[in-house]
């Protein structure tokens, strides 16, 4: 048999990062795939060891450029536990309103990849314009579209004002609509669910054996999500519903995403309708006592882990940061094999990779020796025109 | 509503009597560190996945703790409770099994700590570097706490002067 490899990557212009890929497949079938993911190393964890906390705290939120929230409370609830520091009510509240707007906006954000992925414009328009939607009430919170910077040791640095309160529940009202039209497009319109439903398969078993996290495991049935089995800030008092779905393939991780964005308008307008008064801060120490901690944190692509290690001083001794991305690719790896190459861009970019794929693809057949480039937008149009020809979508 | 002792409490009693396991902590209603013997690792950790009900291996950390490489495998349960099993191996032969064919999800994160920190997990499948460019110098691991960039030699990327276009 003529197995061929094909280099994907490690350049990517649709999704952040770089990552290579070397998919070895049979005819269009995919055997087995490699990857590659050290491109853009850039060693934070150890540059944290030389920073004191409240820089620290900067240098980490800049880990991940959608999930930057994710990461800066993360890390300063590991440290404020280590310190015994209570942070106020409102302040959890405030982490939470925050949390949710940046899970939506990065859910609308991969939705409209995910669209434009397997050629669906329009749907990948309409996402990205909604989603301005959530990035101007990011930036009316905290000056910011993006690295909000609304985390501080103690608290949190912006308040809400009555008047801001309201425009965030007027612009919930909208976007409920919105992500009720979008699950009705994704679950309903021909061309979405021919590319989706039965790719990418990943079993329940697979996904808790290759620990996946996030909507990657929660659309094969497994309900994980640790606002609800560890909950922190104030996920104890505005509980979540954990949202699954059992049919295990991207339509799958798709619909969970979508219902996702509902759950997550809902609690957004609980917390800023019950707001509770008070202060957003209370000071917290320089230094932290001699310490660990194990904190945890439901980021818009799964479980992330900051383990922290603290000496007494004002910095870190040992961060270790593990990202929802890099639970999640042992499930691509797995999720492709048995697939077509022309499944690739869509079944990769459904895990929602917080790295990036691919510009350049070298197609390497081991038969006879010949070697052609491609690029993504090659792949991508072969997998559009593979569809077009064999399903008419 | 859960009525008696929290869940930490009760994993810390029966964790008690493994063997290989000592000095178990419960930090809190959902957190607990324990220490690991490395020669135990496996065998706690089957233990673990098969006669308690542990199903996700949430990360493996590795820490330079200047006195010795300690490897530390957090394992979760569904509700919400994180075991931190801490191994500590030489510095200058840190070696300990892999648990890559217990719990897959080992995989990457064994690289990992393989690649930062020079852990060898024996019997790891691949255990090739993962996150530092290919020409990063062997045997030298960057979240070692004696580790210092030696100017003289190269990280990677294009030679000084030069142009990474050629």
């Amino acid at each position: 048999v003529a197995e061929v490899e094909i280099p994907i990557g490690p350049q990517h212009p649709a999704l952040k990062e770089p990552v290579n890929f070397r998919v070895f497949v049979d005819g269009e079938r995919v055997v087995r795939l490699d990857l590659d993911v050290s491109y853009n190393h850039r060693g934070i964890e150890k540059a944290a060891e030389a920073r004191d906390f409240p820089r620290a705290l900067y240098l980490i939120e800049r880990i991940c450029g959608i999930c930057s929230h994710a990461h800066a409370t993360n890390f300063v609830k590991g440290i404020e536990t280590i310190m015994g520091v209570n942070v106020p009510r409102r302040a959890r509240y405030l982490r939470v309103i925050v949390g949710e707007l940046e899970r939506i906006h990065s859910h609308l954000l991969w939705l409209g990849v995910a669209a434009h992925e397997i050629g669906f414009n329009t749907l990948f328009m309409y996402t990205w314009r909604d989603r301005e939607i959530v990035q101007d009430i990011l930036e009316a919170i905290s000056g910011n579209r993006v690295n909000y910077g609304v985390n501080t040791l103690g608290g949190v640095r912006r308040d809400l004002t009555d008047g801001l309160r309201a425009r965030i529940l007027e612009d919930v009202r909208t976007l409920e609509a919105r992500s009720r039209y979008y699950l009705d497009v994704l679950t309903q319109e021909e061309t979405f669910l021919v590319r989706t439903r039965r790719v990418g398969f990943l079993s329940r078993e697979r996904a808790e054996a290759l620990g996946a996290v996030g909507p990657t495991s929660r659309a094969s049935g497994i309900p994980f999500d640790i606002r609800r089995v560890d909950p922190y800030e104030a996920y104890e008092e505005l509980p979540v519903e954990v949202i699954t779905a059992s049919t295990c393939d991207v339509l799958g991780r798709t619909v969970v995403r979508a219902r996702e964005i509902s759950e997550s308008l809902r609690i957004i307008r609980e917390a800023v309708e019950n707001l509770p008064g008070g202060p957003i801060s209370v000071p917290a120490p320089r230094a932290a006592p001699k310490g660990e901690v194990v904190s945890r944190y439901e980021a818009p692509r799964g479980e992330l882990i900051h383990y922290i290690r603290t000496n007494g001083t004002d910095k870190v001794d040992r961060l270790d940061a593990r990202t929802p991305t890099l639970a999640n690719w042992p499930s691509v790896v797995d999720a492709m094999v048995g697939h077509y190459l022309a499944d690739i861009p869509v079944v990769v970019s459904a895990i929602d990779p917080c790295l990036s794929c691919t510009s350049r693809i070298t197609v390497c057949d081991l038969g006879d020796r010949t070697k052609s480039v491609l690029t993504w937008d090659d792949l991508r149009d072969h997998g559009i025109r593979f569809y077009r020809e064999r399903r008419g979508v | 509503v859960t009525v008696g002792p929290p869940p930490a409490e009760e994993l810390a009693v029966r964790l008690r009597g493994v063997e290989g396991v000592s000095d178990v902590v419960v930090q809190s209603s959902r957190r607990l560190s324990a220490r690991l013997n490395p020669a135990h690792v496996r065998a706690v950790l089957l233990r673990l996945r098969d006669a308690e009900g542990c199903w996700h291996l949430s990360a493996i950390s590795g820490v330079d703790t200047r006195a010795s490489i300690e490897v530390v495998y957090h394992v979760s349960w569904r509700d919400g409770v994180v075991l931190s099993l801490k191994a500590a191996v030489p510095r200058d032969e840190p070696r300990i099994d892999s648990v890559v064919d217990v719990m897959p999800a080992a995989n990457l994160y064994e690289r990992q700590a393989h690649d930062l920190l020079g852990v060898v997990f024996v019997g790891h499948p691949d255990l090739r570097r993962i996150l530092l460019n290919e020409d990063w110098p062997a045997d030298e691991y960057p979240l070692r706490k004696d580790w210092k960039p030696d100017p003289k030699k190269r990280y990677g990327g294009p030679a000084t002067g030069g142009d990474a276009r050629g």
